[in-house]
């Protein structure tokens, strides 16, 4: 008997059970379109732009005016509830179903025109990231509103220097009237204003290919975290063949324990490789997303991503005395390596020192890796690193479940 | 009686493993752990704000110009370019905890180093931007490049850079506004009035400046009494998260004793004993529920005092509490009742436990990305953890009772369902 014999009964053992099939291959394509459709991966979707309410005073022309500015914002847009009562626009807030609710307050422009520019009452969660972006953006679209309004009050204070005595005909002071047209003069001045921000994107890829949108993250982040949760059937079997005595006949063969192991290993190199092979044909070929853009990159990162799982599968199999100790442990790697990979909340989002201790991980160097394919559009040059890590850290694995085992069987 | 002892017996199992404790009190706060330091502190830290973490810019500044004043005196640099006071303003002391700048002489330079992962983000000021922002002409605007998989760091400057040119366009605007405006009431003012007029425009939108413009945040209307940060509203939803996956998990462990003792024989030589199955299944039903019960009540007390989360009232909690632990036991008998072994029940219960999870933790993955926040939230009520989650929020966030017992209500019904359907089978199983 070989190793490759045993690596073959894995497998075979493997595919028999076709349970573990769906939760090999199923549930990570499932959960790609989940969190991709979420995320907005099917193209463009209509609209994500956080909804907002502008309410109070809707005679003011303040009011129609601010409906201006957030109709051209590109981060909030004006959402129509049910209701504009104060009550229910505040519930709304705490409901979810608008981010925010800005409110003119009532003879708003009066008000500013007889000397005071009121506050504009903003209700919004700030403890939400969505309401924190809705506020820095309603702050925004506020100071231009109140731009207008200090252009036509200084307009005023000029007329008031310059104007002539009053007259029959000619009033000492702007009227409220000319107040209200400079103000929506100096709004609508806002909308003929060159593009002051342009951004582009450093990308090999073309716009069009880098379309996958939600997915390209997506993708790499559920490959991940299936790939080790698929490790609960794969140690499994080692932890069984411990239990059921098949590994004290397995002894008593010709197989040296070298030999147990790598059976093993291979089979759940092999399994983690196919896996995440099939993972990677589907986004490539149905949710469009670049890894054929560099084949022999992409290959190079399953490959030693494969090796690392296994590694790691092969640890958690040697190290677990009972099957639910290995979905345990399966389950701890998977929730530690994604999360510290940046697969929920992506990197950028998180401080900067543990940001530098997470881009050491090798759930980071994956997902890094498969991004600089399918985003930034790169090729084998910028995977060798990676790469070479993760290959490290599948040592240092295999080497601890190496010992581990021999201290087992001694 | 008899129930109460099977109960007892579990129960006495359960907390008597060691490993069974790590996995039910000790991973849970492990992670959670992990993100607290993940956002730079605890909820009850005194910065109670993500430490952003510093963006490299790269910056070309080619615009040439066309005044040849300083524009900017109060800064000690010579600033003769719009270009030169957005250099200043980006290089300055109160931005460097945001961005770390370094300047170069033209735009394929600043590409080149974020192609090369030597830049995060490149800033290029074109040549005509001060031409742009005193006089509207087109062609002036400032280009961000940057890396693909990035939005914080770019957006933070976009956000910067746009509120900087706005400064520009308002004044503008207010000077042309002004000047036409009073032209129609027959008034020319002298440049010098102009300038005046300008100079305290300036001064009064900066004044402005200094709290968020003119908008005064007010919290909805069930928030008003909790002012949690968003990095204590962050944490707090991970560790109810966290709590609510573990308590499914240990639901589903606890449950899968019945196989074990099927397995072992001792189940059968229960039922050579007066005891009937459904006394048994009552026994198992209140084993998991007290266990699960107090692993929150655990992880709930451990993570207030270590981590400052505020679980809500007493009330609330015992409103959410109560049912999801219910519904983790139903759902643990539920998943038991179609497996026959132990070995089947590893893969399987690992497998939805894990499925079922991750479809609850939608709403928390999507939290970062408030347009899909929304969508995540929803997802996640098609399994019981979607449910147990929401209910632990509206604790947390202080709703009103009447959206909790809702929650509650549902939890109750999947609890109802499991229940019943799992008791049936497993009845109809050891008949």
């Amino acid at each position: 008997m070989s190793a490759f014999d045993l690596t073959i009964k894995d497998l075979t053992q493997i595919l028999r059970d076709r349970k573990s099939l769906m939760f090999i291959l199923i549930m990570p394509i499932a959960f790609t379109l989940m969190f991709g459709f979420v995320f907005g991966g099917y193209g463009a979707p209509a609209d994500t732009r956080l909804p907002v309410v502008v309410a109070g005073d809707t005679g003011d022309p303040a009011h129609a005016a601010l409906v201006d500015l957030v109709e051209s914002s590109t981060v909030v847009r004006v959402a129509s509830p049910a209701s504009m009562e104060d009550q229910a626009l505040r519930a709304s807030v705490r409901d979810g179903k608008v981010t925010a609710v800005l409110f003119i307050p009532t003879g708003f422009l009066r008000t500013c025109y007889d000397g005071t520019v009121p506050p504009l009452p903003c209700v919004v969660d700030v403890a939400s990231s969505g309401g924190t972006t809705a506020r820095n953006e309603l702050a925004n679209l506020s100071t231009r509103l109140v731009g207008a309004v200090r252009s036509a009050r200084m307009t005023a204070t000029v007329y008031r220097d310059l104007a002539p005595p009053s007259g029959f005909d000619r009033p000492s002071a702007l009227t409220f009237d000319q107040f209200t047209d400079t103000f929506r003069n100096a709004v609508s001045a806002w909308k003929i204003q060159p593009t002051a921000v342009t951004v582009t994107v450093s990308s090999k890829l073309t716009e069009q290919q880098r379309n996958a949108g939600g997915f390209a993250h997506t993708s790499p982040s559920m490959m991940l975290q299936f790939s080790i949760a698929g490790l609960i059937g794969a140690a499994g079997i080692v932890v069984e063949e411990r239990k059921s005595r098949t590994l004290a006949r397995l002894m008593t063969t010709r197989l040296s324990r070298s030999g147990i192991l790598l059976g093993h290993y291979l089979a759940m190199f092999t399994q983690v490789f196919a896996q995440l092979t099939m993972l990677i044909l589907f986004a490539a070929i149905v949710l469009r997303v670049q890894y054929l853009h560099a084949p022999i990159a992409t290959l190079l990162v399953t490959t030693c991503a494969s090796a690392f799982v296994a590694a790691l599968g092969l640890l958690i199999g040697v190290a677990s005395r009972s099957e639910e100790q290995g979905i345990a442990f399966s389950l701890i790697f998977m929730f530690v390596l994604s999360g510290l990979g940046g697969a929920w909340v992506p990197l950028q989002f998180t401080g900067a020192a543990f940001q530098k201790v997470a881009r050491a991980t090798p759930g980071s160097l994956i997902i890094d890796a498969y991004e600089n394919v399918v985003q930034r559009g790169l090729g084998v040059s910028s995977v060798l690193m990676p790469c070479a890590l993760l290959l490290a850290c599948a040592t240092g694995l295999a080497a601890l479940a190496v010992l581990r085992f021999r201290r087992q069987s001694a | 009686m008899q129930a109460l002892d099977i109960a007892l017996k579990d129960i006495r199992h359960s907390f008597t493993s060691l490993f069974g404790l790590m996995f039910m009190f000790a991973v849970p706060l492990l992670i959670v752990g992990l993100f607290t330091v993940a956002f730079g502190g605890t909820a009850t830290s005194k910065q109670q704000t993500f430490s952003i973490p510093v963006t490299n810019v790269i910056l070309a500044n080619l615009d040439m110009g066309i005044q040849a004043v300083d524009l900017d005196p109060s800064d000690a640099d010579p600033s003769t370019t719009a270009g030169d006071i957005l250099t200043h303003l980006l290089s300055s002391d109160e931005l460097k905890e945001l961005m770390a700048v370094t300047t170069v002489t033209s735009a394929n330079a600043a590409r080149d180093a974020v192609d090369s992962r030597a830049a995060q983000v490149a800033v290029i000021i074109p040549t005509a931007f001060t031409r742009t922002s005193m006089e509207g002409a087109p062609g002036g605007g400032v280009e961000i490049y940057q890396d693909p998989t990035l939005t914080l760091g770019p957006g933070i400057l976009r956000a910067i850079i746009g509120q900087f040119v706005d400064e520009f366009t308002s004044v503008r605007i207010m000077q042309s506004t002004m000047t036409a405006s009073l032209a129609a009431t027959g008034i020319t003012p002298s440049p010098d009035k102009v300038a005046q007029a300008v100079q305290r425009f300036v001064e009064e939108t900066m004044a402005a400046q200094a709290t968020f413009g003119s908008v005064k945040v007010e919290a909805p209307p069930a928030k008003q009494q909790r002012s949690a940060s968003l990095l204590a509203t962050i944490l707090a939803v991970y560790m109810a998260a966290m709590m609510v996956f573990y308590a499914y998990y240990t639901g589903t462990a606890g449950a899968e004793s019945i196989l074990l003792e099927q397995e072992q024989g001792t189940l059968q030589r229960l039922f050579t004993t007066r005891t009937a199955p459904a006394i048994v299944m009552q026994g198992k039903m209140l084993s998991i529920l007290l266990t699960t019960a107090l692993q929150m009540l655990v992880l709930m007390l451990v993570s207030a005092l270590a981590l400052g989360i505020r679980w809500g009232g007493l009330g609330p909690i015992m409103i959410t509490l109560v049912p999801t632990a219910l519904c983790a036991s139903a759902f643990g008998i539920f998943l038991m009742s179609f497996l026959k072994t132990t070995r089947q029940a590893g893969v399987v219960s690992g497998g939805v436990v894990t499925a079922t999870g991750i479809l609850a933790l939608a709403s928390v993955f999507t939290m970062s990305v408030p347009s899909a926040a929304q969508l995540g939230q929803r997802v996640a009520l098609f399994v019981p953890q979607g449910w147990s989650l929401l209910a632990f929020r509206q604790a947390m966030d202080g709703a009103p009772m009447g959206r909790l017992l809702t929650s509650a209500a549902v939890l109750l019904a999947w609890t109802a369902v499991m229940f019943l359907v799992g008791r049936a089978r497993m009845a109809r199983r050891f008949a």
